[in-house]
């Protein structure tokens, strides 16, 4: 008799998988937690592993055990197996039994020697494109039947949607934060070019051109002879050595040397 | 002013492990006014470039490339050869 699937506990890894609010953890978080909805919604996996790609290699991102990424480094290595086939075509991957011959020996090796007998891998598909795969493993083989496919074909489309999701936004959340630095930056080079104009009597551009200079030639970062000249001209008099602040902005362009 | 400058460009997006839009948001803090797409369309070589936006992407670059204990592998525009057409 082929094992059944339970369907109250994939409903109810579905739901919890629906709930899920991509921004109460990491990324990684999210990972992990739908690594584990998976094995609870699919029973005969023993544990799972999620494989994502990332600059042009791939991964193990997150995993329930970890022999995952043992087994899956095998694959990684030789740049075939069955989790990145199921990445590579879009198909679900099925190897029944890794003690018998057939394709990805290595795999199949290795998988075998952590007593991993049988895997199923499902690309994670949102959006019309494949954002990772699903890896699940068996202690005993043969583990993965028709209606454990179906199952788990179903819950990777939702993952991959939680997936997908919870990449957009932390992607929108890093550029947010940048954003937010690169204003601060922003604000505080603009106010260090109008000192200069001031202090100079010259226009945006070549006061932009004079901390380029002083950049250069005192080898600090732009933004921190910025950050100097204003925090200088802000100190009140007595706070500092003002007169040799004033004395430095007005040389600023001292080593110019006629160019 | 002359050489190659998509190709310089180009050569320091690398050096800092940077796409465009890396680029654009180091310019941005540095007060630069040109686009991700402008940036895209000069280091392709299908933009001309001046001064003052030149050295704010020299300076993007070289300052990102100290933040990350690289070498700066950008010329600014006083420093590019002068060739005569």
């Amino acid at each position: 008799l082929e094992p059944e699937i339970d369907p109250s506990q994939l409903t109810e890894s579905l739901t919890a998988l629906s709930r899920f609010f991509v921004g109460a953890g990491t990324l990684q978080d999210t990972l992990l937690r739908v690594a584990e909805l998976t094995v609870e919604a699919i029973e005969p996996a023993d544990f799972a592993g999620l494989t994502v790609p990332a600059a042009g290699r791939h991964r193990t991102a997150v995993f329930t055990d970890p022999e995952s990424p043992e087994i899956d480094q095998a694959q990684y290595d030789t740049g075939d197996g069955p989790c990145l086939a199921a990445l590579d075509t879009d198909r679900v991957v099925v190897v029944e039994s890794t003690r018998e011959h057939g394709p990805w020996p290595d795999f199949r090796r290795v998988a075998a020697e952590h007593g991993v007998l049988s895997t199923l891998s499902l690309p994670m598909r949102a959006d019309h494109s494949t954002v990772g795969a699903m890896n699940l493993y068996a202690r005993r083989e043969r583990a993965f039947t028709g209606p454990h496919q179906e199952a788990a074909l179903a819950f990777a489309g939702q993952a991959a949607v939680v997936l997908a999701n919870a990449q957009a936004y932390w992607d929108a959340h890093r550029m947010s934060t940048r954003l937010g630095e690169a204003m601060e930056s922003r604000a505080t080079i603009e106010q260090a070019k109008g000192i200069l104009m001031g202090a100079q009597r010259c226009g945006p551009d070549e006061a932009f051109e004079l901390l380029i200079r002083a950049s250069q030639r005192e080898n600090v970062k732009l933004r921190e002879i910025a950050r100097r000249i204003v925090e200088n001209a802000s100190r009140r008099p007595g706070d500092g050595d003002d007169d040799g602040d004033r004395f430095r902005i007005a040389r600023l362009d001292e080593a110019d040397d006629g160019r | 002013m002359g050489g190659d400058l998509a190709a310089d460009l180009a050569a320091g997006l690398e050096a800092a492990g940077w796409t465009n839009t890396d680029l654009w948001l180091a310019s941005f803090a540095l007060g630069g006014d040109l686009s991700a797409a402008d940036i895209g369309e000069i280091a392709a070589g299908h933009r001309s470039v001046g001064r003052i936006d030149w050295d704010v992407l020299a300076t993007a670059i070289n300052d990102g490339c100290a933040d990350q204990g690289l070498a700066p592998p950008m010329r600014y525009w006083t420093q590019l050869p002068v060739v005569d057409w």
